[in-house]
């Protein structure tokens, strides 16, 4: 586009930049004080941030008055990129050219599948990923502060979150425990939904139904963890109980099933 | 400074390229500043984002916490976690510049959706102007994807529940499921690994991707001029508009500092993302309804939805309520606005060289109806996810009422669809077309 071609209608208006620079310079005194402010007195974001706000507002609200006629502007008239249609093919060359170009894609392609192989050093295999857990037989429930329960600790309907003595950090290791009502009986189970893993915290006690409050998939702690309703597909694995020489609960085992979402 | 200029040109030759870069014109619709909004707002994210990058600690490890955050002096806390506490505290400016970082980011989406709205419904999209759709639809990719990373980051609770999700969702994929999850997390769930990849996604490789294709983007539209509401001395053949500089450079500076502006007000008053409040992300801690960002509620939403009998087996593989919520869906509705192009050429067939003017939406029935619906659905599906609040404030079981909003999610777009169609239809049947009287000017050959 040659600048010669453009059809210029009328004069362009002429801007006024003292307000403008004015507001700029004040701006720029303004922001050295505000920091200032900041960096001695550890202000809280209040009205420091409100006065910034202000500032930007007012620059916006000036440059639109200062150049308000640039907003009616009146147009001016180029022309448009025309389509281009049915161009001259490329021409890569005939005959060994054309067995050459073939060498050479297949030289880099194999190339890049050769790169794509450090990608497996990123983790180790899945099942020593997805599943793993700190529950083995004779490992103790601790509560959150570290108690090693017994069952009269959770009264019936009362509901706890557990951790394993062996590893009391490790989040998939994560169970809650239930006492049910009325029977008295205890149970535990993975406290990570088996839909997508967030952490089932919700005790029903009169219908014995643990509900995850992510996306309300309800199990039957009286049943197994079954599914009752929700997204999840798969029933909250349970953790065996026992209880030791001491009279405190364990694990006699680990889950009974993966714990988590399953992988596709 | 003319001296220095001088030397310049003599080295790069750029005194042409900024002239006609200067020359280039813009036309006057304010939805045309969509767009505009979109690219400071990313200004503002970078900006802002390079200050907290300084102070963050990508790391998911505890130790005892001793650092300015009172309340939380003494707890053992993720590293990740306890730097963002500090940030808040400590750091001078650091918590207003997180704030702006968040509205920066809420505004960037917000006025992608309402940018890419605009070239939807008014027919901007249309061949020679695909491209420059399917990159904007990339961008809007990435920036849900960056969105996402970001508020996993801190390790609260939201960000937490919201790396688990992204473990279920890349394991839900079927048959190769464990393998990603297992790949990108390298540890049992979290490890000490996902923070730091997520990190370099969000800081690095997020956004380099994002300024290249927004390159890319701005790239095309100048290269095939922008289009324009069809009025008065509008034609096909000519761009009417006014000069980058200095009219729609004026333009432009008010846009800037309305977004600076707005994002500034906003980190004053609203203390967004308050990690403080949610506490570090640990299952033993963890306690109700938390939700995504509204950019992703309709994820959240379809995973309350689709109900556990979908779930099916085949050939060793599961194929699960996440997989259809988290990757079937997205994979739909970015398949379809993608494939749209296509589509609208066939129901709309025109001379590629007509293309350059803006169609009224309610020219365009088809058109109109289908985004109109898509946009139903979308929004039916995100309301989903607050089935609790709905349940509880009905007082009705939180299944009841998702059968009867999974009902209505998958009927009132459809109903919405014909309306509109059949109304527009209507209407262009009974107004007469408006038509201007377009001066003709000479065809010009375009040269470059
Ligand atoms: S994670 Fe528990 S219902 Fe979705």
């Amino acid at each position: 586009m040659q600048p010669g071609e453009r059809v210029v209608r009328t004069q362009q208006p002429k801007p006024g930049f003292r307000i403008p620079a004015a507001l700029a310079a004040a701006t720029a005194v303004g922001s050295t004080i505000w920091a200032y402010i900041e960096y001695a007195f550890r202000a809280r974001p209040s009205l420091l941030v409100l006065a910034l706000a202000v500032v930007l507002f007012a620059i916006a609200a000036t440059t639109l008055l200062a150049f308000r006629a640039f907003f009616e502007f009146p147009s001016v008239q180029g022309p448009r990129p025309l389509p281009v249609s049915e161009a001259a093919p490329v021409v890569l060359g005939v005959g060994t050219r054309r067995g050459f170009v073939a060498l050479l894609a297949s030289a880099f392609s194999s190339l890049l599948a050769i790169l794509l192989l450090p990608l497996r050093s990123l983790g180790p295999r899945p099942s020593q990923v997805l599943r793993a857990t700190a529950w083995r037989n004779g490992v103790r429930l601790l509560t959150a502060d570290g108690v090693a329960l017994r069952v009269s600790d959770v009264p019936p309907g009362g509901f706890t979150p557990v951790v394993p003595a062996a590893s009391p950090d490790d989040p998939n290791s994560s169970a809650v425990l239930v006492r049910l009502r009325p029977s008295g009986q205890v149970r535990a189970y993975s406290r990570i939904c088996t839909h997508a893993g967030c952490a089932v915290c919700v005790f029903m006690p009169d219908t014995s139904l643990l509900v995850c409050p992510c996306h309300h998939s309800t199990f039957d702690v009286a049943a197994g963890g079954r599914v009752v309703s929700g997204p999840a597909s798969r029933p909250l694995p349970e953790l065996p109980l026992a209880v030791d020489a001491e009279g405190r609960l364990v694990a006699s085992d680990d889950f009974e099933g993966p714990i988590g979402p399953v992988a596709g | 400074m003319a001296r220095l200029g001088d030397a310049l040109d003599d080295r790069t030759g750029f005194r042409g390229p900024l002239r006609r870069a200067v020359g280039r014109l813009f036309p006057g619709a304010w939805s045309f500043l969509l767009g505009e909004v979109t690219l400071f707002s990313l200004v503002g994210l970078l900006l802002s984002g390079v200050y907290l990058a300084l102070f963050f600690d990508p790391s998911a490890s505890l130790a005892p916490y001793h650092g300015a955050s009172t309340p939380y002096v003494g707890r053992t806390l993720p590293g990740a976690f306890a730097s963002v506490l500090d940030l808040d505290a400590r750091v001078p400016f650091g918590l207003v510049v997180r704030r702006f970082h968040h509205f920066s980011a809420h505004l960037f989406l917000a006025s992608l959706v309402a940018h890419a709205a605009r070239v939807y419904f008014t027919g901007a999209f249309r061949r020679p102007r695909d491209l420059t759709w399917w990159v904007g639809l990339v961008l809007l990719a990435l920036a849900l994807i960056n969105g996402f990373s970001g508020y996993c980051l801190p390790f609260d609770m939201r960000g937490g529940t919201a790396i688990r999700m992204l473990m279920t969702t890349l394991g839900s994929v079927p048959w190769i499921g464990g393998w990603l999850a297992t790949l990108a997390f390298g540890a049992p769930f979290p490890g000490p690994l996902i923070l730091g990849r997520l990190y370099i996604l969000h800081v690095f490789v997020g956004p380099a991707l994002i300024v290249a294709l927004l390159g890319a983007h701005l790239f095309l539209v100048i290269r095939l001029t922008h289009t324009d509401h069809p009025g008065p001395g509008r034609s096909e053949r000519l761009e009417v508009g006014s000069p980058l500089w200095p009219v729609q450079t004026m333009r432009t500076t008010v846009v800037a500092f309305l977004v600076f502006g707005w994002c500034a007000l906003m980190s004053t008053f609203f203390p967004v993302e308050a990690v403080e409040v949610y506490g570090p992300f640990q299952y033993t801690n963890a306690y109700a309804p938390l939700l995504p960002d509204w950019f992703l509620m309709w994820i959240e939403g379809a995973f309350r939805l689709l109900p556990r009998q979908l779930d099916f087996h085949l050939i060793g593989a599961h194929f699960s309520n996440p997989f259809y919520g988290a990757v079937v869906l997205p994979l739909i509705v970015f398949g379809g606005c993608a494939l749209y192009p296509l589509v609208d050429e066939r129901i709309y067939p025109q001379p590629l060289h007509g293309r350059h003017l803006l169609e009224s939406p309610s020219d365009r029935p088809f058109r109109t109806a289908f985004g109109a619906s898509g946009l139903v659905f979308l929004v039916f599906v995100s309301m989903a996810a607050l089935d609790d609040r709905a349940a509880s404030a009905f007082r009705a079981d939180v299944w009841q009422v998702n059968v009867v909003w999974g009902i209505l999610t998958l009927s009132v777009p459809p109903v919405a669809f014909a309306a509109v169609y059949l109304w527009l239809r209507r209407r262009r049947a009974t107004t007469r077309p408006q038509t201007f009287l377009v001066p003709q000017m000479p065809a010009r050959k375009h040269s470059s």
